[in-house]
């Protein structure tokens, strides 16, 4: 691609290396594209798909952790009118959800009621492993460097730190909606990767990849837990393929929470030297992963290398146990790590005799992340904390903070910049619009490289038919189709001015639009509209490319510090959140609206992660008992404090993605401001009553720190 | 669900007559529809026909809520089986004569179902225990042979109960109701009225259901007896849609600043509103403003507690809660003050 | 699939009113008949005032009998829904509920079935005025009310207030639990003209939003109520930027 002249950075280097080019920050308070279509509930989500003739699917799953099928009674659940087919395919369960099967029918009422003629009748094994507990091996001994540490050291924290297992809980279950037309399909996706279920659904469809098309023009959330066809995707697809008809296959509430991934649950054992001046010196960090029945992913990151922990003898082991297997959620072992880091932290420096915000200060060795901790410091009234302990009455004031850093992932994207005769203008990307604003960046971002207003700007994305464009993981999807889409409406520009100076004469260097005005030098020439009606074809499109190993000027890390204020009441155990303070490195920022809002998400998740989020298997029987909404708690309207969102782009190129890093210090910080209000840690989550009244108890047999 | 036939009486005396119908074997009573909507998606319950009375009332124009005045005796307020929470939560009338009883539906649940759940169906819900509520648990409740809670999961269980069911009745409206002397007026039985204390029985007298309504008998209204110095408190882990970890329901006589008589029952603790006679006794006489001598009366509401392997902090939670409903029922308002210190 | 297709100003159903729905569900009870098979029976003085549309229809089709409690199912049976101002109707297995007959029925999809056990409000629709679940709601009891749905609060093209205020704050990201709010969000002013963030909260209190949407939403409720919205949010901090 020839460089084009741009109005910033100059980029006269050979395509492959040339980091690409953002212009200046846009910054743009524009609304949300898809508002409109979601508060008037026009927008279609994959769930919404109900095509004519078409069949429901609904798995068979095992309902306890370990057990096995012993009777059935298939031929009763076919003869429910409505009922198609019941597939059994295996008779052992190994976790609360295991699928051995699936039934079809022509409606969810027959397929409700097949499932319980099916009378299952299940066994349940002798042992059932319910979590970490139950599998994990002991640590590795100390090494000598690990106890060296510890002799030199002033004081010693010794801790074990827990989080439970977290289920993503996607408002829109996942599923597809198969459309099999015989010799072409469409599927109606739940997803954040398009190309990833185009990627994995050509067997199952029998048809090759360019016969089918995959639309997800919406979706009900994601948090990571929604890449690749699934074993709900592969399953309709079959099911379509055989039957030749529409096949829906969205599972209930209840399966979402038992076998559609989940962030897995942690434990960390800390043994820290440390001098009395909080400096520390080193020592050991074990930690565990509960990855349930086959799964990985259980890391968990500390230290994250935030904060100076000398020298640490680092470990991990995962451990599986009978429930489903995790999957990414939303900055992967992050917010596990972060919690028992920054608690850790807080603990030492109480121990130490030292405000923990001077701690971090120390120990971080990033200025940018401690020009952030002093100015969240300042908007939470972190000069109201009283020291830890140190409070008698009832209700009692807790401060905390965290942090949270965050690179961005590399890769490819394409998309396409469509001018019209009409001088309307269409951006395509496949890439999909989880909630992030993506769809509304790609408009405004449009808007801006051409010079026209957004109102011109149609934004066509979430189909395999579209240029490929990234899943939506690993916070990559702004970062890397942003360049693609800017790349492909210069392309467009170009070629539209380069028409402009075929017709006038003029050098095409020195065209350029602005405001809908076409200049050449700084004297209008004429209009948008105007160019575009005289165009020599009726369409012209702009390509724009980013390859895989092409660096993005999002890269680096995006640093964050979050800030809480918090009340205990210390005879009920309760914990209500007044505010929350969130700052984060966001680059240069093309929507306000959405970031701030990625930013408040991210923080309420957090903090639903620190006081009510957990799944629990009933230690028995392994099944898990709060498979809904009801008992899964997840924080609601009133439970919310006051959450102010603070963009930090000081220093930042390009555009970032904000889809991880709000999330990861939410539950430290308020574990950190439980500790700081009562005086004892409550080391594992989620903080409810009962270990909060415990730590209590701690206090006042003198006990705690 | 299973397929079932719904019938739409016009009027209690037809309710009653189609619960009696020899064409259906097993007719349920839905009235906002909750907890029989609930059941039936669970699959734990399977009637051929639901008698539909919601709405219905006792005539076309009966007020949900209202006061009735006797010649002789003290006025009454009754309220419609059908009443709605939300009615219920909205009645000015109510708040002034009886407080205890909107503020315990006020924030119960959500702001959707309050609209649709009705007094009779809060005190007739089944129990909340997920065990209970899972099909595939064929637990004691539903004709199995133990409870899963006992070795299982108890959390939120009863730390008053010697078994074999360790539920805790999950009704906000029942403990308000035990502190106004409520009658719950009934037709299709035995009986016209059944006293709000004899509706519940514990699981020593069974366990299949929880109430004590023979077959057949309908629910009309629920009478009560004013109690203006009342109030009710519940502690719940989440402020957004959560069951109560304890509630407490309090109705007090005072004279100036000293409680004369105190009526106290406690929810979320066992398998019936408890009340707790022995925290009342220790109340009268007291003075509210002697905070200690209060909260040592209150603290009695733990005592005998048999907590469960998990649930022991719901004793710590008892007497504070009952402390708060004493303290909120004489007019002083004990967070904000602590809020200030 | 493009967002400069207006939205509809009310979703239309996907078949005129009159029709009645013959889609997969109803075809789920293959082999019975699609009429609706009613039994009156004759219990309690005749006369009495038939008050419902489904008890008129019943009224015609079995005039003989005498007027009582009408029993409807277990098979199919017609009802007419009033929704959005039009009357709509079905024929629809008993156990229905009003989220089913609503989204599989009339194709009106804007609510959408999130837990199905009345936990986390996203089914929330007005009926009668009122904010209820609806998929815990049997269909039959919607009969004879107004039912709005979120497709039913914008009128010609115009969004209502509400609506408008959620698009201005960004109170919505994944959108899924948005109609659910939205409509809670109108049942709250409907009641409460000028809320306080405690009202707001508790109006609120049913409904779940999973990508963290809430503090947008309040401020939409507070700017469509006519009063300040709280923003805070510092933009462009940090050094010499």
């Amino acid at each position: 691609m020839k460089p084009m002249p741009f109005d910033h950075t100059p980029t006269d280097m050979p395509t492959d290396n040339r980091p690409m080019n953002m212009g200046k920050s846009v910054n743009d308070n524009t609304s949300r594209l898809d508002g409109p279509a979601k508060v008037t509930g026009a927008a279609k989500y994959g769930r919404d798909m109900y095509l004519p003739a078409g069949l429901f699917v609904g798995f068979i799953r095992c309902p306890f952790g370990a057990a096995k099928l012993t009777a059935s009674e298939p031929e009763a659940a076919k003869a429910v009118p409505g009922v198609k087919d019941v597939v059994l395919n295996g008779d052992e369960g190994r976790y609360h959800g295991h699928t051995v099967g699936y039934i079809v029918a022509e409606s969810k009422h027959a397929l409700r009621r097949a499932r319980l003629a099916l009378a299952a009748k299940w066994e349940l094994q002798p042992k059932v492993n319910i979590g970490i507990d139950g599998g994990a091996k002991d640590p590795p001994p100390p090494t000598d460097a690990t106890k060296a540490a510890l002799e030199q050291a002033d004081h010693v924290l010794e801790a074990v730190y827990s989080t439970p297992v977290q289920t993503h809980s996607s408002l829109e279950t996942h599923g597809v909606v198969v459309d099999h037309k015989g010799d072409s399909a469409i599927v109606y996706a739940s997803t954040q990767g398009t190309f990833s279920v185009r990627d994995g659904m050509a067997d199952a469809l029998k048809l090759p990849n360019s016969k089918f098309e995959v639309r997800c023009e919406y979706v009900g959330g994601g948090f990571g837990s929604k890449f690749g066809p699934g074993k709900e995707g592969t399953t309709a697809a079959n099911v379509a393929a055989q039957y030749q008809r529409p096949v829906s296959l969205f599972v209930d509430r209840n399966e979402e929470h038992l076998d559609t991934g989940n962030r897995p649950s942690s434990k960390s054992m800390v043994r820290l030297g440390f001098k009395n001046d909080g400096t520390i010196i080193g020592g050991q960090i074990h930690t565990w992963g509960g990855v349930g029945v086959g799964g990985r992913g259980g890391g968990v990151r500390f230290p994250s290398e935030r904060y100076a922990f000398g020298e640490t003898q680092r470990s991990h082991e995962d451990v599986g146990f009978n429930a489903g297997a995790p999957r990414a959620m939303r900055a992967p072992g992050h917010p596990q790590g972060a919690f028992a880091e920054e608690l850790a932290i807080d603990e030492i420096a109480t121990i130490a005799g030292i405000d923990p915000l001077e701690l971090r200060l120390k120990l971080d060795g990033s200025e940018d992340r401690r020009e952030m901790y002093r100015l969240g410091a300042e908007l939470i009234g972190w000069k109201d904390r009283r020291k830890t302990g140190s409070q008698t009455g009832t209700i009692r004031r807790g401060f905390g903070m965290g942090s949270c850093s965050w690179g961005a992932g590399r890769s490819p994207a394409d998309a396409e910049v469509i001018i019209n005769r009409d001088g309307s203008v269409i951006v395509r990307t496949g890439t999909q619009d989880i909630g992030s604003g993506m769809r509304t960046i790609a408009g405004v971002l449009v808007a801006d490289r051409l010079g026209v207003p957004l109102a011109n700007i149609d934004v066509q994305i979430g189909s395999s038919n579209y240029p490929e464009g990234p899943a939506s993981g690993g916070s990559t999807t702004s970062p890397n189709t942003c360049p693609a889409i800017v790349d492909a409406a210069d392309d467009a520009r170009a070629q539209l001015l380069k028409t402009v100076a075929d017709r006038t004469g003029a050098n095409p260097d020195q065209l350029k639009i602005v405001n809908g005005e076409v200049r050449n030098s700084e004297q209008k020439i004429g209009d948008w509209t105007d160019a575009c009606s005289k165009m020599p074809a009726d369409t012209l499109v702009g390509r724009g490319r980013k390859q895989q190993n092409q660096p993005h000027p999002g890269e680096g890390h995006s640093h964050g510090a979050q800030f809480v204020d918090l009340e205990v009441d210390t005879e009920t155990g309760v914990v209500r959140v007044n505010k929350a303070v969130a700052i984060q490195a966001c680059g240069r920022v093309v929507s306000r609206k959405t970031a701030e809002s990625q930013i408040i998400g991210g923080v309420i998740q957090g903090i639903s992660f620190a006081l009510f989020e957990r799944q629990i298997l009933d230690r028995t029987t392994g099944a898990c008992v709060n498979a809904n909404l009801e008992q899964y708690k997840i924080l609601g309207p009133a439970d919310m404090p006051h959450i102010q969102p603070v963009l930090w782009d000081k220093g930042q190129t390009g555009v970032r993605s904000l889809g991880e890093p709000p999330v990861i210090p939410g539950a430290a910080m308020v574990a950190c401001a439980v500790f700081n209000a009562i005086g004892a840690p409550v080391r594992h989550l989620p903080i409810t009553p009962d270990k909060v009244l415990a730590a209590l108890d701690l206090t006042k047999k003198g006990g705690g720190t | 669900m299973n397929l079932f036939a719904i019938a739409q009486p016009r009027t209690f005396s037809d309710a009653v007559t189609l619960l009696k119908d020899r064409r259906f074997t097993l007719p349920v009573l839905k009235a906002g529809g909750m907890d029989v909507v609930d059941h039936l998606k669970e699959g734990l319950s399977a009637p051929d026909a639901l008698i539909n009375i919601k709405r219905l009332r006792r005539d076309g124009n009966a007020q949900a809520v209202s006061m009735i005045d006797g010649k002789d005796r003290e006025p009454q307020i009754e309220i419609e089986a059908t009443a709605t929470m939300a009615e219920i939560a909205a009645s000015r009338m109510l708040r002034e004569q009886a407080p205890v009883v909107g503020q315990s539906v006020a924030d119960a649940a959500t702001p959707q179902v309050r609209n649709v759940g009705t007094a009779a169906g809060n005190l007739l819900q089944r129990p909340r225990c997920w065990y209970y509520r899972n099909q595939q648990f064929n637990c004691l409740k539903k004709g199995g042979d133990r409870c899963y809670a006992v070795e299982g999961e108890n959390r939120y269980h009863a730390i008053f109960s010697d078994g074999p069911c360790h539920i805790v009745h999950p009704s906000n409206l029942a403990p308000a109701l035990m502190v106004c002397d409520a009658k719950v007026h009934v037709m299709g039985g035995t009986r016209d009225t059944i006293k709000i204390a004899d509706v519940f029985h514990g699981p020593e007298k069974g366990v299949a259901s929880e109430h004590t309504l023979e077959a057949g008998e309908v629910v009309t209204h629920i009478a009560l007896s004013p109690r203006p110095k009342s109030a009710f408190v519940s502690i719940k882990e989440k402020q957004s849609f959560d069951w109560p970890l304890v509630m407490a329901a309090v109705a007090l006589e005072m004279d100036g600043t000293k409680i004369v008589r105190a009526e106290v029952c406690a929810g979320a603790v066992s398998p019936t509103p408890m009340l707790l006679p022995n925290v009342a006794e220790a109340l009268a006489g007291a003075d509210v403003r002697n905070d200690l001598g209060v909260r040592k009366a209150c603290d009695l509401a733990s005592e005998g507690a048999r907590p469960m392997s998990e649930n022991a902090y719901k004793v710590k939670l008892l007497p504070v809660a009952v402390f708060r409903a004493v303290m909120k029922a004489a007019g002083l308002d004990v967070e904000q003050k602590e809020r200030a210190s | 699939m493009s967002t400069r297709n207006p939205p509809p100003a009310a979703a239309q159903p996907s078949r005129p009113p009159a029709e009645r729905c013959r889609d997969n569900e109803a075809q789920g009870h293959a082999g019975v008949s699609r009429r609706s098979f009613i039994q009156t029976m004759g219990l309690s003085a005749a006369g009495a005032a038939i008050g419902t549309r489904v008890e008129r229809a019943i009224a015609q089709q079995d005039a003989a009998a005498g007027a009582g409690a009408a029993v409807l199912g277990p098979t199919p049976f017609d009802v007419t829904l009033r929704v959005n101002g039009q009357d709509l109707k079905a024929t629809i297995d008993p156990a229905t509920t009003l989220m089913e007959v609503l989204r599989w029925h009339f194709n009106l999809t804007g609510t959408k079935e999130v837990c199905d056990r009345g936990a986390c409000g996203g089914c929330s629709v007005l009926v009668d005025g009122q904010l209820i679940n609806s998929c815990m709601m049997l269909a039959i009891d919607a009969v004879d009310s107004e039912i709005t749905t979120v497709e039913g609060l914008a009128r010609d093209g115009t969004l209502d207030p509400i609506q408008e205020a959620f698009c201005k704050h960004d109170a919505l990201q994944c959108g899924f639990c948005t109609p659910g709010l939205v409509m809670a969000s109108k049942a709250l002013l409907n009641e409460h003209r000028t809320p306080t963030m405690a009202q707001i909260k508790h109006g609120l209190s049913g409904n779940i939003c999973r990508c963290g949407t809430y503090t947008n939403v309040f401020n939409a409720v507070l700017e469509a109520s006519g009063q300040q919205p709280i923003i805070d949010a510092v933009a462009g901090k940090g050094g010499g930027a």
